[in-house]
């Protein structure tokens, strides 16, 4: 992130964490006491989470004071910034990448055969990323092919490894 | 004394000559950690994160052989990286490309490897030398602590390692820190068996495993920012003569040293690690050099002292690991848990119960570093095109072992989705300049934290002066406020005219 927008990121970030230190504490009072078991009130399950929810509520309100002064509240949204941002060929990357990430490892991983799942997921991600339009067919072809390959030797090596030889489960 | 070299000799004998596979294991996870370091967005951490899954069915001795040598030599290996590309292959070797990478332009390449194979090397032995020197005393000394001291120490290594780590803001790496000190409290509380923040979820109810959420914060989040860059440079040029001139060694013994000895102290400081370490190695080394001018144009000297000190701060991490069970640095951290996942106890007791182990991880240090320094030399040509490896190749199968190697541990789909989470949140992080590092490191000190300030609490009555009762307490209580408030406006203020007072009588 470029340094000029940090003070728009902390006001925004300082009041998320806020949130979370109030929640953190409000959470940790309706840790139940055990009263009834005569347990010492300083044993309580709520007392170190909610002194950890204090401090950071207190750090969090440092920033989001720094922040003010800073005139980090002027997150300058507007419709071209956000086109901008949207167009960004970056972000575009990084929403790929997390897409199919997530897609294999919290969607495929499990509900599906773990070989044919890596196979699918490591053929996916290659082509997403390497596959020009541009090139010409034999280019292409070449690169699908070391694809497949090397889609298929992850998938074998990777899974015979922990399966044959650590003796894991896999999903 | 005696006794420690006794059992650093049968530990080395059992390894070398009983055991002459654990050579094999030695080569090959020094080679693998190499390859490790030098490929930018595979890091020290996330090496030895994934080298822990695949060898927890392995004996004790060999697993942690083969993380300590994965450790050193991914240490080790991002010096290439930055060398040959100007990126370092892992954080601890920044500071190795302000000066590698322009001898690199000079046609030094070959030049500028051996000098940082020789640096690491040298680095390394310094830092086992006060490894086995220190280990033993520190684990001594530790014994007389209690709850009051280990509550100090925990907030102490949040306070320093958020300072280091995050030396422009300090303020993020105390939120990142006890961000992780609250993660860490997710699961059964230690007195009552209460089930904190765990809603019900029966996989939240023993808590967040370490290794997942360290392989997403580090593995997962190092993928997404790696395959996010548009373009990435590729390695141009030849390697010239690699082996260093024994002139260019001498010429630097005073810098070598320093860097050793600095490397290793701050290394041993919880959760700072090995770039800190090479920086301010490097920092102090242009600070005395006669050669300064020459910093950051291509300097012997700077390239020598940032692997010393990077290098020499693995031996360093392992200290605190060993003798307080507190992690002197990331990968250290991951070490750490590998050896309660063993079945090996490290902290206070060591020199009681295990003191062999100290002596063995000694070993386990001198053959790393005996490995690293031939391979480093002798393979640098093939090793070099590693590099060339396109990153939507090699980032898949980088994920794949992520999601297997968070999965394999308990064999729990829930790793897999912690591994997810806490890449996500290691990598928005990293956006908004909150360093990782201090997280884990309250991932880790957490439960240290949780039970004894409980259990001092109880003790005092909940007086807050017990907490600064005895002599210990009370030291790591003023060092860590000092460290809390040293970036305050005020503080150096109150320094700024302290000093100018000074000036003014003398």
């Amino acid at each position: 992130m470029k340094q000029e927008n940090m003070p728009k990121a902390d006001f925004v970030v300082s009041i998320l964490l806020m949130g979370f230190g109030v929640w953190v504490v409000l959470h940790s009072f309706q840790m139940p006491r055990f009263k009834e078991l005569g347990a010492n009130p300083l044993s309580v399950p709520g007392i170190v989470p909610g002194i950890l929810g204090t401090v950071i509520f207190i750090l969090s309100l440092v920033v989001f004071i720094r922040s003010l002064t800073r005139r980090g509240y002027r997150l300058g949204l507007n419709r071209q910034t956000l086109k901008n941002f949207f167009q960004d060929i970056s972000l575009q990357r990084m929403l790929l990448t997390i897409f199919i990430c997530i897609g294999y490892g919290i969607f495929m991983v499990g509900s599906m055969n773990y070989y044919p799942a890596t196979f699918i997921f490591v053929l996916v991600f290659i082509i997403l990323f390497q596959f020009r339009g541009s090139e010409d067919v034999s280019a292409r072809g070449k690169m699908l092919l070391f694809a497949v390959l090397q889609a298929l030797l992850a998938a074998g090596i990777v899974g015979a490894v922990f399966r044959y030889l650590f003796l894991v489960d896999l999903p | 004394m005696l006794d420690g070299f006794l059992m650093f000799y049968k530990a080395l004998w059992g390894f070398v000559i009983q055991n002459p596979v654990m050579i094999l294991y030695v080569l090959g996870a020094t080679q693998l950690g190499i390859v490790v370091g030098m490929l930018p967005g595979l890091t020290a951490t996330m090496g030895v994160a994934l080298m822990t899954t695949l060898t927890f069915k392995m004996e004790p001795d060999s697993a942690v052989l083969i993380l300590v040598c994965m450790y050193v030599g991914a240490i080790y290996g991002g010096s290439r990286s930055a060398i040959l590309l100007n990126i370092p292959g892992t954080p601890a070797n920044a500071a190795t490309a302000v000066d590698g990478y322009p001898l690199a332009r000079q046609g030094l390449a070959g030049k500028a490897i051996g000098i940082a194979t020789t640096g690491s090397f040298l680095g390394s032995v310094i830092g086992l030398l006060l490894l086995a020197f220190f280990t033993p005393l520190i684990g001594n000394f530790a014994l007389k602590f209690k709850s009051f001291e280990f509550f100090w120490l925990a907030i102490f290594g949040i306070v320093i390692c958020g300072n280091l780590t995050a030396p422009k803001d300090p303020l993020k790496g105390w939120i990142a820190g006890f961000l992780g000190l609250i993660v860490a409290t997710i699961g059964m509380e230690p007195y009552h068996a209460y089930q904190r923040f765990s809603f019900g979820y029966m996989d939240l109810s023993g808590g967040i495993h370490l290794i997942p959420a360290m392989v997403g914060a580090f593995g997962f989040a190092e993928i997404i920012t790696v395959m996010k860059q548009p373009k990435m440079e590729v390695v141009k040029g030849k390697i010239d003569r690699i082996f260093p001139r024994a002139k260019d060694i001498r010429k630097y013994w005073r810098s070598i040293i320093r860097s050793g000895l600095v490397g290793t102290f701050i290394g041993a400081i919880p959760g700072v690690g090995e770039d800190i370490a090479a920086w301010t190695a490097y920092d102090l080394a242009k600070n005395s050099s006669k050669e300064a001018e020459q910093f950051g144009k291509g300097s012997i000297e700077g390239l020598l002292a940032a692997e010393t000190g990077n290098n020499s701060a693995v031996a360093g991490a392992m200290i605190p690991v060993l003798s307080l069970a507190i992690p002197g640095s990331a990968p250290a951290a991951v070490l750490l848990a590998a050896m309660f996942i063993h079945g090996i106890r490290p902290g206070p007791l060591i020199m009681i119960e295990f003191p062999e182990f100290v002596y063995q991880v000694v070993a386990m240090v001198l053959l790393a570093t005996m490995a690293m320094f031939v391979l480093g030399l002798f393979m640098v040509r093939p090793l070099v095109k590693v590099l060339a490896i396109r990153r939507s190749r090699l980032m898949p199968v980088v994920f794949v072992l992520c999601v297997i190697g968070s999965y394999a541990i308990q064999a729990r789909l829930f790793d897999i989705g912690v591994m997810v989470v806490f890449g996500f949140i290691g990598y928005f992080m990293r956006e908004m300049d909150y360093p990782i590092a201090p997280m884990v490191l309250g991932i880790i000190l957490g439960t240290i934290l949780d039970k004894n300030l409980i259990r001092a609490l109880i003790i005092s009555e909940g007086n807050p002066l017990f907490f600064f009762q005895s002599p210990i307490s009370l030291i790591i209580a003023i060092v860590t406020l000092i460290t809390f408030f040293s970036r305050t406006r005020w503080f150096q203020a109150l320094k700024s005219k302290i000093r100018d007072s000074i000036n003014f009588r003398t």
